[in-house]
């Protein structure tokens, strides 16, 4: 029997792009030294006063160009795949990330978003040079600039401690660790502490996971589990996830721990459904029924919005405790364990999360400013699967939020077209809905049913300017008055009708 | 020139012509005054160093046809200098003052707590809690929250901000105003760990022995629904926060 590795072994490269240390001679130089010394005094002065000789990045390539969030993302080329291969262990997460990419553009460098130390890169197995830069940037320089259409291959291999870096925005950290459990989920940063990434929701791509663990530990993430171990190792399991549609970085997750794992087919599709075994035993098992209520609420929403759009489906509850109530990861969102165990509340939540695999995850918002099209949409389909269970009608929330918040002047200044980096989240899940439910009065319940049907079937990313072109495009109503009053305005909507209130 | 005495605090001070500076106080019988301290900038300033933001002073000055003019400056208290030796310490500071500059529009219109609390904020601040030293972003989450309940926007973590039906409830929205229950909630609420909620309420309230033994994940929590509360009430985000060092 072998022995066990001191520590885990975390660069998982090929022996062949193993980094050589550099080195510099000296000998023989020392003559020369009075003669350099004028020079090089003059080097050092020129480049402390002018700058000459910094690094230097290209501004427009190192993000994506979002409005809120300019330094997420990157620009020049569009990601198809991703292949991470990390070891989750004690306080390190490490390994290598693999992407696939079509140069959009002449690429002297390529960026992508990684909170955790570099160790080297290699670009279409060329080592390149690394450069690090604040807000989680990482520079990549080949050799050579990677042609505009050529499709070229970025590896990385880093390792670190994800719990020691700060998000660029707000004082939450998306990796979360209690006792032998961690893992990473959040909105709108997660992907940079465990893989690295264009990480901007306009550029989804194909996701493939290798998550190197303990034997007898399990590792969770979204697709389809391809093999519980696929190494060799005694001591480590290396957990395969595929997912066979394009994904937003924001929508990958990871968790690692002591997971109780059931797994089948329903209605032709498999599901892994996983929760802590940290959690007490029947806690565990209510959590688990709730869980096993996901095709039945994908049953309820296909009717309304067509086919279920991914070939997986599932949802995990870690002991760990988010600060948000679950996360729409793609084919298997993620629940915060107190609100799925809350028999009030866990089928509005489930509904919700199982809303987003259309709208957030099968039409993914271009821009953080477009998060209407996400949460607007999953937050509407809450009414209307509730309005199908017998509850209260669609009308009667969009009436009952109205008369609650029409005196609330502070509600209505975050515009749904502008909401602002600082109040994304603030009221989008609940002027959305009730702007799509007037909309609904508006156009009339034939129009807007097929523009929601074929809406959450189009698929690929989207803006709120998208949509809002879509909705016109399918009725002879006018659009303006219930635009100026739900998206743009920043005072309660009138009572009228041609709001859709009244 | 007539004259009057006052207490205040510097928020901020900016330059004017050649060695004179602007500066914006926050006082205890008049609220947020500006006024003109004349050749502040030479180094043979009888009361420069005095008035730096962070200053809490005894002041008397001479009202003036646009700006009032300081004519004399006591220190009270120059928290400027036990902040500057802890990066933490300090920026939490930033933070208050901005809050306060920020909470009290108006100038001339009396805000007595307002001062009383921004004083007492940089006393624990500098000083520690009745109970000991506490971390800075603690101390100032506790300040942010009563500097924000004494304008008028008190949160509630107890019942529901929406509909006023009592708890305890597990979800805070800032929009809201407090906690909110489950009829109420909206669907992307956060859902703290109830000794969050707890902290928060004892920061509330200055109930500094309750915050003992917080773990540090509750205190990171807290600070964060906390930020969202004040992002949600003033408008403008507060510009220091972003430099705020956190623990």
């Amino acid at each position: 029997m072998s022995q066990p590795p001191a520590g885990p072994p975390l660069l998982t490269r090929p022996p062949g792009q193993q980094v050589a240390p550099r080195t510099s001679g000296r000998g023989g130089w020392a003559a020369l030294a009075p003669a350099l010394a004028l020079p090089v005094v003059m080097v050092v002065v020129l480049v402390a006063v002018l700058g000459i000789g910094r690094p230097s990045r290209d501004e427009e390539l190192a993000g994506a160009g979002d409005p809120y969030h300019p330094s997420y993302g990157a620009s020049g080329y569009d990601a198809q795949h991703y292949l991470i291969d990390v070891t989750v262990d004690g306080t390190t997460v490490g390994g290598v990330t693999e992407m696939t990419a079509r140069a959009t553009r002449e690429l002297a460098e390529i960026h992508v978003d990684l909170a955790l130390p570099v160790s080297a890169a290699w670009v279409d197995g060329e080592e390149a040079d690394v450069e690090t830069w604040p807000e989680h940037d990482v520079e990549i320089t080949p050799d050579r600039p990677v042609a505009e259409g050529r499709t070229f291959v970025v590896r990385i291999a880093y390792a670190g401690d994800p719990l020691e870096v700060a998000p660029v925005r707000g004082v939450r950290t998306p990796w979360y660790r209690q006792g032998d459990e961690q893992g990473a989920a959040g909105q709108p940063e997660s992907s940079a502490w465990w893989f690295p990434a264009n990480d901007h929701p306009s550029d989804p791509a194909l996701m493939e996971s290798k998550i190197r663990v303990r034997a007898g530990t399990q590792a969770v993430s979204t697709g389809a589990l391809v093999s519980r171990d696929i190494g060799t190792e005694a001591d480590w399991d290396t957990w395969h996830w595929r997912a066979s549609q394009p994904m937003a970085t924001y929508l990958n997750f990871v968790v690692v721990g002591r997971y109780r794992l059931e797994a089948g087919q329903v209605a032709g599709r498999p599901y892994v459904y996983a929760v802590s075994e940290a959690l007490p035993p029947d806690q565990q098992q209510r959590l688990l029924a709730e869980l096993a209520e996901t095709p039945q609420w994908v049953a309820a929403l296909e009717e309304h919005l067509g086919p279920y759009p991914f070939t997986e489906m599932g949802g995990v509850v870690p002991a760990f405790p988010f600060w948000f109530g679950g996360l729409e990861t793609q084919t298997r969102p993620v629940y915060h364990v107190r609100s799925l165990d809350d028999r009030d509340f866990a089928d509005t939540l489930l509904v919700h999360e199982l809303a987003h695999m259309w709208f957030g995850d099968h039409v993914t918002l271009e821009r953080w400013d477009d998060i209407f099209v996400n949460e607007a949409w999953a937050s509407y389909l809450e009414w209307v699967v509730a309005e199908d269970e017998g509850g209260r009608t669609a009308q009667q929330e969009l009436q009952r939020h109205y008369d609650g918040l029409a005196g609330r002047a502070d509600f209505w200044r975050v515009r749904m077209d502008d909401p602002g980096a600082e109040q994304l989240f603030a009221t989008v899940y609940e002027r959305g809905p009730m702007a799509l439910q007037a909309l609904r009065n508006v156009m009339g319940e034939a129009e807007f049913t097929t523009l929601m049907r074929e809406w959450a079937q189009r698929g690929g990313t989207a803006s709120l300017e998208d949509f809002v072109a879509e909705a016109r495009s399918r009725t002879d109503a006018d659009l303006d008055p219930w635009y100026d009053a739900w998206i743009s305005g920043t005072t309660a909507p009138p009572r009228t009708a041609a709001v859709g209130l009244g | 020139m007539p004259t009057y005495r006052d207490e205040a605090i510097v928020l901020r001070t900016h330059k004017l012509g050649e060695a004179d500076r602007i500066i914006t106080m926050l006082s205890r019988e008049r609220g947020k005054i500006r006024a003109v301290a004349r050749s502040v900038r030479r180094t043979t300033s009888k009361f420069g160093s005095r008035l730096e933001p962070f200053g809490h002073v005894d002041l008397q000055l001479a009202t003036g046809r646009t700006l009032d003019v300081v004519t004399q400056v006591e220190c009270r208290h120059a928290w400027g200098d036990p902040l500057s030796r802890d990066y933490r310490r300090w920026t939490a500071g930033q933070v208050m003052l901005e809050t306060a500059d920020r909470l009290v529009v108006e100038e001339r219109e009396p805000s007595r707590r307002q001062f009383l609390l921004l004083a007492g904020a940089l006393r624990v601040l500098s000083q520690g809690t009745t109970d000991g030293e506490r971390p800075a972003t603690m101390v100032l989450d506790s300040y942010l929250l009563r500097a924000l309940a004494a304008a008028g926007y008190a949160p509630s973590f107890t019942d529901c901000a929406r509909c006023g039906v009592s708890g305890p409830h597990q979800s805070f929205s800032p929009a809201a105003g407090g906690v909110v229950c489950v009829r109420c909630r909206p669907p992307g609420t956060a859902v703290p760990a109830p000794a969050t909620l707890a902290l928060m309420g004892a920061l509330l309230t200055g109930d500094w022995p309750a915050t003992r033994d917080v773990e540090p994940a509750r205190q990171r929590e807290a600070s964060g629904l906390v930020a969202a509360f004040v992002a949600w009430h003033l408008e403008r985000g507060l510009r220091s926060l972003a430099h705020l060092e956190r623990e």
